[in-house]
């Protein structure tokens, strides 16, 4: 046995052992004490994923399961999500019968996201990916008395339902053309197969995938769920599961396809395109806050959904995806976390409710504000910089119009943060003040506000962890016995006219 | 040097929220003394006889996986407007208070935005000169939108959009510039060198609209100018000082710092195109801002004029087959031209608050017989709407001089177009202080004249303006180092 090789997992999934019976066993005064107990396993396995960055790649379990730096790097996401939501949480559920396993329920979803992005194997996918599921709308429906909980509760699991049916279906055309449910050996037997039923195949799969990313038209549960959900759930459901769709999409479309089936991330940059403006726009109608973050998430799906095109082209292609992961868990967490606290001091989350709050509740209205700023792309903010590597990656693709694309939505997007901008600072309200956030929610609000500003205003290190994480997993790829060649591959490129007409000549993917 | 030039206001903002809110203005205005003082310094620690080399230089690795750099340095182009950034900053914190009293976050929107403009004016990365860019907008904003006069929400809003959108096309110039060279690079100098885009191609021309775009919206240029009025009228009286002052500027600089050297010869591909466009953007400021009912409305339009010359003159620049000579005297043309436009425009956004704190309206037909009731005020005014008409021996004298003599080198209807611009402008301005300054003075008996603070403004503003009216030689001197290296560069590539 590997065991060496799953730790962080072992630890998250013993404590959510642990903590599952401990919730019913605690006294009332004595709840808090699982969250202390989860955030302690939290920081172990934090720390075991950070040992693990160096090691290299193996892949374990006979090759089912991919130890490489980038699983580490979505573990430590997935921790440092979990701990933050966790972190705030505290006390929100206090004296209610909740208490004791949001905890434990939290993290089996962290444990789900983990899995996911290390998963080399189609059976492991739909394994981890409804555990991230039935962990999700448990999460969600744990405000039992709402009724909009139990609506985005159930709307969560009719898509599941739907996409997990779609999922399991195309993964079982793919193996029934290969004969295999490992990713590297469904690349490599795959170019043999007939192209309508592989492009069938994978059109179901994205749509499995889609759905837990967001991406339009799979988008649907998402505002009724993040807003029926309590709201630093919604917070976690927004940055969670959605990494971990999107790591899973990234490593089935890089270690599971071959090079030869050059048309998917021209798909997907359609699919990109189509995100961000259909999420935007539909923003921009919103009153409630949370609506409006769901909304403004699904356009950040989009333009992660770039770096994701672009990284079957372009080498800032992953490291794009993972720098904005970075910032996109500091500023959306950031953001719905600051309405949080705003919601439990004026008790909704109505926009026009909403006036002259940067007075009243300094703390939270500056950091949702400066989230907002991150997520619309200001500098210094992490935003910026991670949409910087995505716009270079389209451009450097040659994708001049996605760009264009993503520069408009970009700037469609500060028309409605512009309005909360409004209600925060510019309109004039009540000025009665409220009392201040909690504290252990403040020390989050302020880890993530300075998260946002360290990944804008000085990206290194950063960007030196994505490269790391990034170029491991294309060594996977090439671990493939039968995988082709550099040099096949590049002049399997050729054949593509795209990348290299319109953009500058010496990017690295044309010669 | 330069760093502690450029991070000091940033400073002061920090000492501003650890002590009381009262002495907030105060340590403000101190801060941005200092930092005028500090411009000062480096202004005299340069050498004024080399204004084509980069000085100062500071180089620090950023993200050297990109090859972006924290990369500052100054040159002929750069002094001038920082000096120009600090003095107007300074003095805006100093008027601020005279109107009504401000809380300290209004102070730190200035300070921040102050590092921001002087960030850009002195960067030689891209990457950093966009940072700055964006970052000077947000503090923008929220002077407009929590501070404004009337319509302040809907005024932020379209100017947020507008130079967004603006920001959005800047970057994809930017990037696309960064992805042309091999090994990628975000340096200025090394991408000049490079000339990755010398001749024309898509390439160039997609990255020559984005900059178009962007640096269009801010200068403005019609039909890209329409979020102007409204922000300018709108925005308290400092923030239109700074709006007026220096964030136009930013504009024409990028237009000469960017635009012109690296794709230069795409520029000239249009240049035509952009000449027309200045020449109707000088015809329509002046004639839009001669209807104008609100004075400060009026200010604003006639911006929209004097930011057309710095258009002209880099299209000018661009061409094909000019004389050097003239090519020259057009961008030094230009730089002086932002310069003198910075400190009348300025004057003329105090003034007009000053006026507007005085009579409690900012509409002419309510104005009259100024000079009878405040003859210091009315003076004043006078001669800074007679610099901004363009008097010989004032400072916009010299700049559009050197532009419009430069476009007749090119193309004569260009130069008749902007003569008769100036004509209108001239009538524009006689007209509105005939109506502000003479006849009775019933209404606006028994004010005060200008307090010591007021006075110290304006005083240094006029004083600035009449120095560079007469002895334009040395800072045109600093600015033509440059702009031949600008010249230098464009030739290279042929």
């Amino acid at each position: 046995m590997e065991l060496w090789a799953i730790i962080p997992e072992l630890i998250l999934g013993s404590l959510v052992l642990v903590l599952l019976p401990l919730g019913a066993f605690l006294s009332e005064r004595h709840k808090a004490w699982a969250t202390g107990l989860a955030l302690a396993g939290l920081g172990a396995a934090g720390v075991a994923s950070w040992v693990m960055l160096d090691w290299g790649t193996t892949p374990v379990f006979q090759g089912t399961y991919a130890v490489d730096p980038f699983a580490v790097y979505f573990k430590l996401f997935a921790v440092v999500a979990t701990a933050l939501t966790l972190l705030a949480t505290v006390g929100r559920f206090k004296g209610r019968s909740q208490e004791g396993e949001v905890p434990a329920l939290l993290i089996l979803t962290c444990l789900g996201m983990v899995g996911l992005a290390a998963s080399q194997n189609l059976a492991l996918i739909v394994l981890f990916i409804q555990l991230v599921s039935v962990s999700s709308y448990t999460l969600t429906a744990v405000a039992k008395s709402s009724q909009l909980a139990a609506e985005g509760a159930l709307k969560l699991f009719l898509f599941t339902a739907a996409s997990g049916a779609a999922l399991i279906y195309g993964m079982s055309l793919l193996y029934g053309l290969t004969g295999s449910l490992m990713l590297p050996e469904v690349a490599a037997r795959l170019p043999a197969s007939s192209r309508l039923v592989v492009l069938v195949a994978l059109g179901l799969v994205l749509f499995g995938y889609g759905f837990k990313v967001t991406l339009v038209p799979f988008h649907g549960w998402a505002p009724d769920t993040y807003q029926g959900a309590p709201t630093p759930v919604a917070g976690f459901l927004a940055v969670g599961p959605k990494a971990a769709g999107l790591a899973v999409l990234l490593r089935t479309f890089q270690v599971g396809l071959p090079e030869e089936l050059g048309v998917w991330p021209e798909w997907l940059a359609v699919l990109a395109a189509v995100t961000m403006t259909v999420g935007n726009l539909f923003a921009l109608l919103q009153k409630s806050v949370k609506r409006l973050l769901a909304y403004s998430s699904i356009g950040q799906a989009g333009y992660l959904l770039v770096g994701v095109a672009a990284a079957a082209w372009h080498p800032l292609g992953v490291p794009a995806v993972l720098v904005y992961l970075a910032a996109y868990l500091f500023m959306e967490l950031g953001a719905f976390l600051a309405v949080d606290a705003v919601e439990r001091r004026i008790g909704s989350d109505d926009m026009d409710r909403m006036a002259g709050l940067g007075r009243r509740l300094p703390v939270p209205s500056l950091v949702l504000a400066l989230s907002l700023l991150s997520l619309a792309g200001f500098p210094p903010l992490g935003g910026f910089f991670g949409k910087v590597l995505l716009f270079s990656a389209a451009l450097g693709v040659g994708w001049t119009w996605l760009a264009a694309v993503m520069a408009l939505n970009v700037t469609l997007s500060l028309a409605y943060f512009a309005r909360v901008f409004e209600r925060l600072y510019l309109r004039r309200g009540s000025t009665s003040r409220l009392e201040s956030e909690p504290r252990l929610l403040r020390l989050s609000l302020g880890v993530l506000a300075a998260g946002s500003v360290w990944v804008g205003a000085f990206p290194q290190p950063w960007m030196a962890l994505a490269e790391h994480s990034a170029r491991l997993l294309r060594t996977t790829r090439q671990t493939v016995p039968h995988a082709e060649s550099d040099a096949v591959r590049r002049s399997g490129e050729a054949h593509e006219p795209t990348p290299c007409e319109a953009l500058p000549s010496g990017s690295p993917s044309c010669p | 040097m330069l760093s502690l030039l450029i991070f000091f206001p940033l400073v002061g903002v920090l000492v501003m929220y650890l002590l009381p809110k009262r002495v907030g203005r105060t340590v403000a205005t101190v801060t941005s003394g200092v930092e005028l003082a500090l411009a000062g310094v480096m202004a005299l620690l340069i050498d004024w006889s080399r204004g084509g080399v980069l000085q100062l230089e500071e180089r620090v690795a950023w993200v050297p996986t990109l090859g972006a750099s924290y990369h500052v340095a100054v040159d002929g182009l750069s002094v001038p407007l920082i000096l120009l950034t600090a003095l107007l900053t300074f003095l805006s914190l100093l008027y601020s208070g005279v109107e009504e009293e401000r809380p300290p976050t209004f102070h730190a929107m200035f300070l921040v935005m102050e590092t921001a403009l002087i960030g850009l004016f002195s960067t030689q990365d891209l990457l950093l000169f966009y940072l700055f860019w964006e970052a000077s907008l947000v503090p923008m904003y929220f002077i407009i939108g929590v501070w404004g006069h009337a319509d302040r929400v809907k005024a932020a809003l379209k100017f947020f959009l507008f130079t967004r959108l603006g920001g959005l096309a800047l970057l994809l110039a930017i990037l696309g510039l960064y992805l042309g060279v091999e090994p990628h690079t975000f340096d200025i100098p090394t991408l000049v060198r490079a000339q990755p885009y010398a001749g024309t191609s898509t390439a160039a021309a997609l990255i020559l609209l984005c900059f178009l775009i962007a640096f269009g919206i801010k200068l403005p240029v019609v039909p890209l100018h329409t979020w102007l009025p409204d922000a300018h009228t709108d925005a308290p009286t400092e923030g239109s000082v700074l709006l007026a002052g220096v964030l136009l500027k930013m504009g024409g600089y990028g237009l000469v710092r960017l635009a012109l050297p690296t794709v230069g010869d795409m520029l000239a591909e249009w240049a035509l195109v952009l000449a027309i466009l200045a020449v109707v953007s000088g015809l329509y400021g002046a004639a839009v801002a001669m209807a104008q009912e609100d004075l400060k409305r009026l200010v604003a339009y006639s911006s929209v004029n004097h930011m057309a010359y710095v258009l002209l003159a880099v299209a000018v620049a661009a061409m094909l087959g000019a004389g050097s000579e003239a090519r020259q005297a057009a961008l030094t043309g230009a730089m002086y031209q932002l310069v003198a436009h910075g400190l009348t425009t300025g004057a003329l956004f105090f003034l007009v608050g000053m006026i507007a704190r005085r009579a409690g309206t900012r509409e002419i037909s309510k104005l009259s017989g100024l000079w009878g009731a405040v003859p210091v005020l009315g003076t004043v005014l006078a001669v800074v709407m007679f610099a901004s008409l363009g008097l010989p021996g004032l400072a916009h004298f010299a700049a559009e001089v050197q532009i419009v003599l430069g476009a007749l080198a090119v193309w004569w209807w260009a130069a008749a177009g902007m003569l008769l611009a100036v004509l209108l402008t001239t009538a524009m301005f006689v007209w509105t202080l005939q109506r502000v300054l003479m006849g009775r003075s019933d209404g606006l008996k028994g004010l005060k004249d200008l307090s010591a603070r007021e006075g110290v403004t304006a005083a240094a503003l006029l004083v600035l303006l009449v120095v560079l009216g007469i002895f334009p030689g040395p800072l045109a001197k600093l600015i033509e180092g440059a702009t031949e290296q600008v010249r230098a560069a464009v030739l290279t590539r042929r």
